[in-house]
């Protein structure tokens, strides 16, 4: 039996109410698309922006491996950039892209005909969260080629401008240690990181001091042992004096007038230089 | 009837005619359009947003000629010429793609601005959202397709909440639109009674019925634009009154 058709106006209602429901499906999805979008997966070399400070310098050798490497094969690992295209891992990379793109654009054109350089878009803005553009860019390198100490020095420059602090023991509320994020970052132990530090430190020291030239170390030595000498001969003589003992004691005024006379020279060159 | 051709101090309109919903007659409505406006003596631009590539098809040119994909990933594709000041940008599959997927909205919109036509109209794909919407945004005018099938109404529905939505946000996009109520036969019980559900369900929205026509459905499988066709048919008359609205209304 044929059944009996209903109202088309309750049928059309319905259909109606239902494009409303799946409407909140549509905007959903919209949204999703939309930061999908955002992330794009390709950009022109052009708008790829350096980022203001590197951790090192580039190693021209191995741009200039890179490049060949791309023009054999093209770009393997996409560039790691923020949401505005600045480059937040790949530094070695760009450039040979922008070498290659100089030194060889025919081959460069095979390689990206249209254009567009393959990119990692990570969801946020390396203006707005410096840290975590950092924090990016080091995982990258993580025991990739080796940090010299005057890179593992400047690193931690840059990490303590992000209120990382190189205390002992606990770091206070707000600050964060300096040594362990280090050593994570760059992959060695936190001891070889403290290490660096102290001596990094240590440095800097003397190179504010004069005893780094080293006429003035000499000068700052010979009035140690003079004084030295003076207390040892204030001091009361032994009972049973050995024979070095006695030798030395013989020995010591001319030894001592020595010590004073080369000072005073000493002294005199400086004065001179002044 | 206007013959005069537009001097270039007329703003350009660009109308996109969308539907959610595959089957209703976008592609003969989008084109049908183009067809009379033609007629009237303005430049105009079909712009195929469809990875099908029907509207070329129907207008009698090559639809696999490098077309919207073409437009919008930079280059400046030729429009074919379907009859004189009607020309057409095939779509086709590249559309589905990648590149065009990861577009933005305004993309389109941006890549139309400076096109030297009196009129441009979007045949937006069904089912495809993000084509569909390029359209919609690039946009002034919009023309939602329903057939007399609750199906329909329903993809109507969802292109109606989109465009409310844009326009609450203050989106780029069409600033009015109006219902076109397709292949209409007032024989039939429920074309009957769609245009009332429609004014009840949306009584601010405009609505245009286009009546079942054979001449509409033989031009476009004769591939020959509508006026050159058959001027005097009834499906031309009832695209009249939509151009009629969109430049007078």
């Amino acid at each position: 039996m044929v059944r009996k058709r209903g109202n088309s106006a309750d049928l059309f209602a319905e259909a109606a109410a239902t494009a409303d429901a799946i409407h909140q499906q549509d905007q959903a999805v919209a949204a999703k698309s939309e930061q999908e979008r955002v992330q794009k997966t390709k950009l022109p070399l052009g708008q790829i922006r350096a980022r203001e400070t590197d951790t090192r310098p580039l190693d021209p050798q191995h741009v200039a491996n890179l490049a060949e490497s791309i023009a054999a094969l093209g770009l393997i690992e996409p560039l790691v950039v923020d949401t505005r295209g600045v480059l937040l891992a790949g530094g070695h990379r760009l450039a040979a892209l922008q070498a290659l793109q100089e030194t060889n654009p025919k081959i460069y054109n095979q390689q990206f005909s249209d254009g567009q350089i393959q990119v990692h878009m990570l969801a946020f803005d390396a203006e707005q969260e410096p840290e975590r553009a950092l924090q990016v860019e080091l995982a990258e390198n993580e025991k990739r080629v080796n940090y010299t100490r005057n890179q593992i020095e400047r690193l931690a420059e840059r990490l303590r401008s992000l209120n990382y602090r190189d205390v002992r023991g606990r770091p206070k509320e707000g600050e964060k240690a300096l040594g362990p994020a280090l050593a994570v970052a760059i992959g060695v132990s936190a001891r070889y990181v403290r290490k660096v530090l102290s001596e990094q430190k240590q440095e800097g020291r003397n190179e504010e001091n004069r005893n780094s030239v080293p006429i003035f170390q000499k000068l700052k030595l010979l009035k140690k042992i003079e004084a030295a000498l003076e207390e040892l001969a204030e001091l009361p003589e032994s009972n049973q004096t050995g024979r070095s003992e006695k030798a030395l004691l013989k020995a010591l005024s001319s030894f001592l007038s020595n010590v004073k006379g080369s000072a005073k020279d000493i002294e005199a060159l400086i004065q001179q230089q002044k | 009837m206007q013959t005069k051709v537009c001097d270039g101090v007329m703003a350009q309109t660009r109308i996109a005619v969308a539907a959610r919903k595959g089957g209703v007659g976008k592609t003969s409505i989008a084109c049908g359009l183009g067809s009379v406006i033609a007629s009237q003596g303005k430049r105009v631009l079909v712009i195929d947003l469809d990875p099908q590539s029907n509207a070329a098809y129907v207008l009698g040119t090559n639809p696999t000629a490098p077309g919207t994909a073409d437009l919008l990933s930079g280059g400046a594709p030729a429009a074919l010429e379907a009859s004189p000041r009607l020309h057409v940008l095939p779509g086709g599959p590249d559309l589905a793609g990648h590149t065009i997927q990861s577009l933005d909205p305004e993309d389109l919109a941006d890549a139309v601005a400076a096109m030297d036509y009196d009129v441009l109209i979007f045949d937006c794909p069904p089912g495809v959202e993000f084509l569909e919407r390029l359209g919609l945004v690039a946009a002034d005018v919009a023309l939602i397709c329903t057939d007399a099938h609750p199906l329909a109404v329903m993809g109507a529905g969802r292109v109606i909440n989109e465009l409310k939505l844009r326009q609450q946000k203050g989106r780029r996009g069409a600033k009015r639109w109006a219902l076109a109520l397709s292949r209409i036969d007032l024989r039939r019980s429920m074309d009957q009674s769609l245009d009332q559900q429609l004014a009840t369900a949306y009584p601010v929205i405009d609505r245009f019925i286009v009546h079942q026509d054979s001449a509409i459905s033989w031009a476009g499988a004769e591939r020959v634009p509508l006026m050159q066709y058959d001027p005097n048919c009834k499906g031309a008359k009832d695209l009249q009154a939509i151009a009629d609205w969109i430049f007078n209304g």
